[in-house]
């Protein structure tokens, strides 16, 4: 996995369906990335949240996912290390008729905000 | 080539190791082109040695702050920074190789109070590989 | 165009776009609460306008437009 402790740790893992985990999660504030993004301000890259979502579904599954639809992903708040070192990664799949991909909503968010939510398809065969 | 090399840091803020433009190749009305050589020390480059559909995302959304950098710069005004506020309907046909030349294609579109939505497309050798709508905020740092 | 065509192309595109029956979208109703729209996707009903029917709404314009009636005559009246 490309992000897997090195972008963040999984704290805990709360399955609580084959379908259905909550993933609890530490950023991870000396991530390479964060040379780049940016040199004078930690700021998690959307798209390294997005990988993230995608990273806790194969936990899930057990299977490599790819992400061949995003219907809709709203950044809803700029997520750092600082300001939520911890982050609740809620993943949710349904599978679609012949088992080829998943129907996922996600969500990334502590409790007091959100700061992603994701709706897509991701399939199992590149 | 309008920026490339180095000077493509003067339209972004993103840095090594997450830059994701290699250059600005031409910029006209609401329509920009740019260009990414994928290498094998690319981010998001996967044990498949293909890169993460995130990858594509990134790429798209920096060829879009590097376009509204460009037209900052050629008014004399700072390159702006931009967060990605949403991702819509993004579709990745083909996850790109290490040597593959991403081209892609930026269209801005409506603006409202700070948001504005573009649409991008990425080929490689003129196969659509991704495609999708975003909508970028734009802050004063 | 006959201001029928422009309801009928509003309709159909705003219920695609925002995934609402077409009958919810009456004259006196309010736009953002019919569509439920937030700052993001308000930006997507800009657009979907100007693609559709190539009238631009300005961000000092859209207080002038708050029912779907206003709408209409937004675009007749810029077409």
């Amino acid at each position: 996995m490309l992000l897997k402790d090195k972008f963040y740790k999984v704290q805990q893992e709360n399955v609580l369906s084959p379908l259905h985990g909550v993933y609890l999660i530490a950023l991870l504030p000396d991530a390479d990335v964060y040379r780049g993004h940016f040199p004078h301000k930690a700021v998690c890259p959307g798209v390294c949240n997005i990988e993230t979502i995608r990273e806790c579904a194969e936990m899930l599954t057990g299977k490599k996912l790819f992400m061949k639809t995003i219907k809709q992903c709203r950044l809803t708040a700029v997520a750092t290390p600082q300001v939520c070192p911890l982050l609740d990664v809620d993943v949710m799949l349904t599978p679609n008729q012949d088992s080829s991909a998943y129907i996922i909503q996600a969500r990334i968010a502590d409790a007091e905000t959100t700061y992603m939510e994701l709706k897509g398809e991701f399939s199992v065969n590149n | 080539m309008l920026y490339q090399g180095e000077d493509i840091k003067k339209l972004i803020p993103q840095r090594d190791p997450i830059m994701m433009v290699d250059a600005l190749v031409s910029a006209e009305g609401d329509v920009c082109k740019t260009e990414l050589g994928v290498r094998e020390s690319n981010f998001f480059i996967e044990d498949d040695q293909l890169m993460s559909e995130p990858g594509l995302i990134e790429h798209i959304a920096q060829s879009a702050s590097a376009f509204a950098g460009y037209r900052c710069v050629v008014k004399g005004e700072p390159a702006p920074v931009g967060y990605i506020g949403e991702v819509k309907k993004f579709h990745c046909y083909r996850r790109p190789a290490i040597g593959d030349v991403l081209s892609t294609t930026i269209t801005m579109g409506a603006e409202v109070n700070g948001i504005t939505i573009i649409t991008g497309e990425t080929t490689v050798n003129g196969e659509v590989v991704a495609d999708t709508q975003m909508k970028i905020f734009t802050a004063d740092e | 165009m006959t201001r029928e065509e422009i309801i009928d192309q509003v309709k159909e595109v705003l219920a695609e776009e925002f995934e609402v029956e077409q009958d919810v979208m009456t004259d006196d109703a309010n736009i953002k609460d019919t569509l439920e729209l937030d700052s993001l996707s308000l930006v997507d009903l800009v657009a979907v306008i100007e693609h559709t029917f190539k009238v631009k709404i300005p961000a000092a314009d859209l207080p002038t437009v708050k029912t779907f009636a206003q709408l209409y005559d937004y675009i007749e009246s810029h077409l």
